[in-house]
Formats: structure tokens, sequence, C-alpha cells
């Protein structure tokens, strides 16, 4: 009896909730529509306040310029945001304009997205009396979209824009700094900042209050050490065993270089990184590879590191509530190694591809009312113009071309001199994250005051043979499906040709161009497996 | 095609079918990844284009399974039956291929090339599906180890078929094939070179493949002592990808051939 009462009170909580929660979102669409306005919303998991204040300030300024378009912006917190943006995308109420992050797969990305292929091919208008002006859409990116988030080549179609880029830097304690070593700047090479940090460290034990000269967390620690050491020291490496002559390579290149032997991480030019390496990590804490960013953080605020290594993305926090004078540098690597040793780099890497990335990309909803009038809002936020005042409020890189990058940030404008990256260090374009596992749980043999490199490589390079063979298989595997999937999607844009679509015909050749050089590069990686199965290749 | 504005939007979509033809409507489905939804549109056709639709969006059915890849493999040889020579039969033909190739729970490459060989034999120029068989059947002879030979036998067997390629689309894509696999191979800088100029010729078409492809025609031109092409190839990469990051690497070395006079 008691247990039916209970199940007759929560259907009953679930009948009231619902029609809660129906008459709520009535209202409230009556409340937003008003016959013969235009409402666009945009959502985006930005929550800083001066993203708001950008999107409050820009979106009245849309609504000047349109009058009967009223913009919403919805503000989701990042936490929920995954979960939020698939539930309004497969429920069909998603907002006309989304933030789609590198987490968005291909897939729901053509099911959910409009293809901007055919917009970017036109100047974007809101360019017009700018040095932009006829430009095609595309080419105002500072990228040209060339990026695998703007441009996947899964699916040969332009679907997200960038509002902003990302550089990492080296953030330090002005303060300190001129305390412990007299000096206003970091010096800009190895050897005077690798003495900079050892008189920090002194003065700190000096003052009884340690003082971690170099700090990062998580993320950034895998940039530290991978792309701003590793990778670029491997550049040399990294070119020999290339053999596409492309002069920049990618990661499957990087692996036929280890099938063939042609690289290990325990012998040649590789293995001399870890000795720098050590030199560097031995000013962070052995734990940096797992250090949260709040403790990260928390340190650096309060003066108890001097140095932290993050990127543009800390920008505005610091820049505004940072207790001491700051300083912005990059990473004093690139200057030439010691005269004698065999060159291991050409010089810097460079930011230019890199600049963008996935993790603040918008795309146009499928499934919106006002798509023209959507699309519209999306040219007039990756104008110039707008790009170089949104930039400016935020305190970010600017993604458009000639959109000036604000004094306050200028440190991180991307640095264009440089060369394409080497070696890489984690793998994880592989998508198994296996050699990435093995340097999280190994590192600290490196960078620890106990271990040493020694220790380092007699731990690490046994199980790095089966981390990269499995990442390598994980790769071959996501290959083979991509080209499941594209095979029905080829043959459907071909079917449609053949009755005259020539807009599917030119789909389907650009993506068979594609599929048969990444099926070619998977052959060849298998092709190379077979001969160590063989031991014709050690 | 453009799809219309709010309050016409549900009239548009009821109409779809009727303006493009129910096929037609159904591939469009297929080529947006709407596999299930096109699935469901082609078996209500039942025609032999409905099967053939079928198949191909069984292929791509979530959860994938071995049982729909062996359903559209059973759908695909009935087509083969009423006719294997027309567009619905060489489609079919091309998709059993695919599915020895890429689909089965086993790779099933000597299979795949005698199908794609079979294809070729019948001249398929003019559908763009079956002009791909020389490609997949050069790529499997260039690096299938279920077929054992040496690289140079390899090369010379795959370039052999160059003859057989007449679309624009399939010489492009055969042409980097066979340059990509002199590089892998070590044989032929010089071949390699042709096989990349004759690609550029054809028109590559993807943005990251035609800065790559053109990279690889100065860097070989320059290894092949062909100095004026070199700096020619180099020169067309600024202008065409001005925001690439090997612009700079480039830059000096143009200014290293300039300085040397060459």
């Amino acid at each position: 009896m008691s247990g039916q009462l209970s199940s007759r009170i929560a259907i009953g909580l679930v009948a009231i909730s619902f029609l809660a929660a129906s008459t709520w979102i009535l209202l409230r669409k009556s409340q937003t529509e008003t016959p013969g306005q235009i409402v666009l919303r945009l959502a985006h998991d930005n929550l800083h306040v001066s993203v708001r204040r950008f999107y409050q300030e820009i979106t009245r300024e849309y609504e000047s310029k349109h009058p009967g378009v009223r913009v919403e912006v919805i503000d989701v917190p990042g936490r929920v945001w995954m979960g939020w943006a698939r539930t309004q995308l497969t429920g069909g109420m998603a907002p006309d304009i989304i933030k789609a992050d590198s987490r968005t797969v291909d897939q729901e990305l053509a099911v959910y997205y409009v293809p901007l292929s055919e917009a970017m091919a036109q100047p974007n208008p809101y360019n017009r009396g700018t040095t932009l002006e006829g430009v095609a859409w595309r080419d105002t990116f500072i990228d040209g979209l060339n990026n695998p988030q703007s441009f996947p080549p899964g699916l040969m179609e332009i679907y997200r824009v960038p509002f902003h880029g990302a550089t990492s830097r080296l953030y330090y304690n002005k303060d300190l700094l001129r305390a412990a070593t007299g000096l206003e700047e970091l010096p800009q090479d190895m050897a005077g900042f690798l003495a900079a940090c050892k008189l920090l460290r002194a003065y700190g034990e000096k003052k009884g209050a340690p003082i971690i000269p170099l700090i990062s967390f998580d993320d950034t620690s895998r940039i530290l050490f991978g792309s701003a050491i590793f990778e670029q020291q491997t550049q040399v490496v990294a070119r020999k065993v290339l053999r596409r002559e492309t002069i920049s390579s990618n990661r499957a290149d990087n692996v036929m270089g280890y099938l063939r032997g042609e690289w290990r991480p325990n012998s040649g030019a590789v293995a001399e990184v870890w000795p720098l390496m050590r030199e560097i990590g031995l000013n962070c804490p052995p734990s940096i590879m797992n250090t949260v960013r709040d403790d990260a953080q928390f340190l650096f605020s309060q003066q108890r590191a001097a140095m932290l290594f993050s990127g543009s993305w800390d920008a505005s926090y610091y820049l505004n509530n940072a207790k001491f004078k700051l300083g912005v540098c990059t990473l004093p690597i690139a200057a030439a190694e010691p005269a004698g040793e065999e060159r291991r780099a050409y010089g810097p890497n460079s930011e230019q591809n890199g600049v963008v990335s996935g993790g603040n990309q918008f795309g146009l909803v499928a499934t919106g009312q006002h798509q023209a009038q959507a699309l519209d809002l999306l040219l007039f936020l990756t104008s110039q113009n707008v790009n170089e005042r949104y930039a400016a409020m935020v305190q970010r890189v600017p993604v458009i071309v000639g959109a000036k990058i604000d004094p306050s940030i200028r440190e991180f404008a991307p640095q264009t001199a440089g060369w394409p990256q080497g070696l890489s260090f984690e793998f994880m374009e592989l998508g198994g994250g296996w050699v990435s596992r093995l340097i999280r749980t190994h590192l600290h043999y490196l960078i620890s005051p106990q271990g040493s490199v020694e220790s380092f490589v007699e731990k690490y390079t046994p199980a790095y043979d089966r981390a990269l063979l499995l990442d390598t298989e994980f790769y071959l595997q996501s290959t083979r499906k991509n080209s499941q999937r594209s095979d029905s999607v080829i043959a459907a844009q071909a079917q449609l040709g053949l009755v005259g679509n020539a807009a599917a015909a030119n789909k389907s050749a650009r993506m068979l161009e594609n599929q048969n050089l990444q099926e070619a590069e998977a052959m060849q990686l298998k092709w190379l497996l077979s001969l160590r199965d063989t031991g014709q290749v050690k | 095609m453009q799809i219309p504005q709010h309050k016409f939007l549900g009239l548009y979509l009821a109409l779809v079918p009727c303006l493009m033809g129910a096929g037609e409507s159904a591939w469009s489905e297929m080529a947006q990844y709407r596999f299930k939804e096109a699935r469901a549109h082609f078996s209500a056709l039942g025609t032999r284009e409905g099967r053939l639709g079928e198949a191909v969006a069984l292929l791509n059915l979530q959860p994938r399974t071995e049982s729909n890849v062996q359903q559209a493999a059973a759908l695909l040889t009935q087509i083969m039956a009423d006719g294997d020579r027309d567009e619905t039969g060489l489609t079919a033909r091309y998709m059993l291929a695919r599915i020895s190739q890429m689909h089965g729970a086993t790779d099933q490459e000597i299979d795949a090339a005698q199908r794609y060989r079979e294809l070729l034999a019948d001249s398929p120029d003019n559908h763009p599906l079956a002009a791909q068989s020389v490609i997949k059947l050069a790529m499997l002879t260039l690096y299938s180890t279920a077929l054992p030979r040496e690289p140079s036998q390899r090369l010379e067997l795959a370039a052999a078929l160059q003859g057989r390629v007449k679309r624009p689309e399939a010489l492009r894509d055969f042409h980097l094939l066979i340059g990509r696999a002199f590089l892998f191979y070590q044989i032929s800088p010089e071949k390699a070179l042709a096989h990349f100029e004759a690609a550029w010729e054809a028109g590559v078409q993807n943005f990251s493949n035609r800065s790559d492809v053109l990279v690889a025609i100065a860097e070989l031109a320059r290894k092949c002592g062909r100095l004026e092409r070199a700096r020619s190839a180099y020169e067309q990469f600024l202008i065409e990808f001005p925001r690439d990051d090997r612009g700079h690497a480039i830059k000096l070395i143009l200014q290293e051939k300039g300085q040397k006079g060459t």
C-alpha cells in the first residue's frame, strides 16, 4: 500500500515538474518573440566578465544596425557545456550560432551544422572600407582557416570560425626577479635563464620562504615539455626522417621514421634533448604534469612561484590582477646550441599555424530558423574592426588579418618567423594516448632531484616502443573508420553528381583526393609494421 | 541547395522529395551523414536504386555490425545480377570491392584487387566511382602486404596502370599516389617530381594537399638541380599560401639561392 502511495507521489511530482517546465518554456517563448522580429541566439561557455561585456555591447551595436533583429546571448558554464550543447542540437532546439570546440566530432558537424565554404568564397561585407575590402571571407583569417577544426579534412567543408587565437608564454614576477638577480628582464638565452632560476631559488632559501622558479599545470606542462622544448629541439631530426619532401612533417611521418629505425628516444639527437629538459625541469615541482591549474595559479599569485608557463588565455587575469610587476616572454630556448654540438633545431617554432586552435570556434546551426541573418551576424563578429575590438576587450590574440593586437598583450603576438615543429612529444594526434600516459607517469624520473637522465631513459624507453605501436594501431583503426564513413558519403555525392548536381560531383572528387592520400599513408604504416614483424627492421 | 527561412521550412521539407525525386532526396540525406533516415527512405522506394542506397547506408548504420555489412553485400550482389554495366551496377560493383578492402571483419585485399581489376576491364571512364578502381588497384599494388613483391616491382606495376586513367580527378589521384610511393621507397626523386608536376597540372583541389604538393615540387626540383623550377615553385607557394608556417623557411631558402646567384 505504502509502495503504491510512493509511486503515485513520484508520478505526481514528475507530472507537476513537466507541466511547470512546459509552462515556463511557453511563457519564455512568448516573451522573447514578438511578431515581425527576428531573434537570434548565440551560445558560448566563456563566462569571463570581459567576454560577457563584449557580447552585450557588440550585440546591441548589431541590433542598432539591424532594426527588427534582437540577439540573445546564452552563457553556459564550461563544466556543463558539452552535455548542454549536445542536448540542444539533438533536440532541435539549438541556438543559431553555437560554440563548437574540438570535442565536436565530424559527424555532429555534418548533421547539425551548416557548411560555410560557399559563404567563405565571398567578401565579408562588414570589412568594407578596411584593408580587407573585397577579400574572400576565408582569406581574412590569419591562417586561412587551414586548421583541422575550421576545415575538418574528413568533411572537406568549412564548418567553424574562430573568434580568437592563442599562444603560450612565460609569465614572470619582475619584482622577484629583480630582488633575486638584479635583472629587470628575464634573460633571453638558456644559460642566463637557468642562472636566473638558480638565483631565484637561492633567494627564497635565504629569505626562509622557498621559491619555485618555474611552474605550470597539467595542460601547459604538456605544452612546456612538448611543443616548447621537445618539439623545438627535434626540428632537425624530424626533417631528416621526412620523406614526403614537404618541409613540415605530420605525426604519421614521425612514426614512419621510428618504424624504420631512423630515430629512437634513447639515442642520437633525441636522447640529447633529455639533459636539457632535466635542467629546465629541475626548476619545476616534480609533479608538474599532474599539477592542477588552480594550484599553479595560486602559487604564482602568492609569489611562491617566480614564473608560470601558460598562455594568452590567462593574460586578462594576470595583467589585471597581479599584485606584482608582470613580465611576459617566450621560453628562451630558441637560441643556438653551444658551438660544436650537432644542430638540433633551426630556430624557434613558428606559431603561424598553431595560433588558431579548437578552443574558441563557432558554427551555424542547421536547424536555425534564421540562417541568413545568423550568417550575417557571424560575418559581423568576424569582421576586422569587431575582431580587433573583441581581442582588445577580452585581451586575446585577434585572428583576422590586419586586426591590431592590443598593446597590453603585444608579447602574445604570434611568432611567424619560425620553423615547423619537430617530432611529436606525446603523439596525441594519433588518438590513442599511450605515449602521453607513459610520459605523464615517467617524467618525474627526469625532472625530480632524485631522478636522472639515465634512470628516466632506463624506465621510459623499454615501454616507449609498445606505447607508440599501440598509438599507431589506434590511428590505423581511426583512419579505417574514416574511410568506411566517407565511402557512403562519397557514393551519395557521386550519385547526385550523376544526375547533374555539379557541386556534389565536385565534393565527391575532393573527398576522394583526401581519402586516397589517407589510405595510402595508412598502407605505408602497415607496410612498415609488417617489416618489423618479419624482423626486416629493428 | 539553399534552405529557405522559418515559416516555409515545414512545407519545404515536405516538398523536397517531390521536387528532387525520392531517390535524389535520400542520397542528399546520406551525403549529410543521415544514414538511418536515408536507409528508411531507400527501403521504402522498392526500386533497384533503392536497394543500392539501402546497401550503401547499411555500411554506416549505427551500431556497425558484421550482419549489416553482409546484408549490404547481398543487396549489392543482387543488383549486379540484374545488370553490372549500367550506372547502378557499376556503383554496386565498386562498393563490393570497397567492402572487401575496408568494411569486413578482416581485410580481403586480394579479393578487392581482383574486383577493382574486373571493374577496370570494363572501361568505366564515365562513372566517377568505377573510375576510382584504378587508383585503389594501384594503391594495393604499391603497398598490400598480401601481395609479396619488391618495391621497384610494385612501382613498375602500379605506374603501368597510368594508361588506364582517364578522368581528371582520377589522374590527379593517380599521380599523387605514385609520386608519394617513389618517395616512400626512396626510388627516383626525378620520377616523383614528374608525377607531382602531373598531379599539379591535373588540379590538386584540397588546400593542404595543394600546399604540400607545391613544396614537394620545389624541394625535389632543388634536389634534382632544376633550380629555376624550384625557385618558381617556392615563389608560387609564398603567393598562394602566405600564412603557412613554412613561409619563413622558404624565404630563407630563396635568400640563400639569391646569394649564390642561382
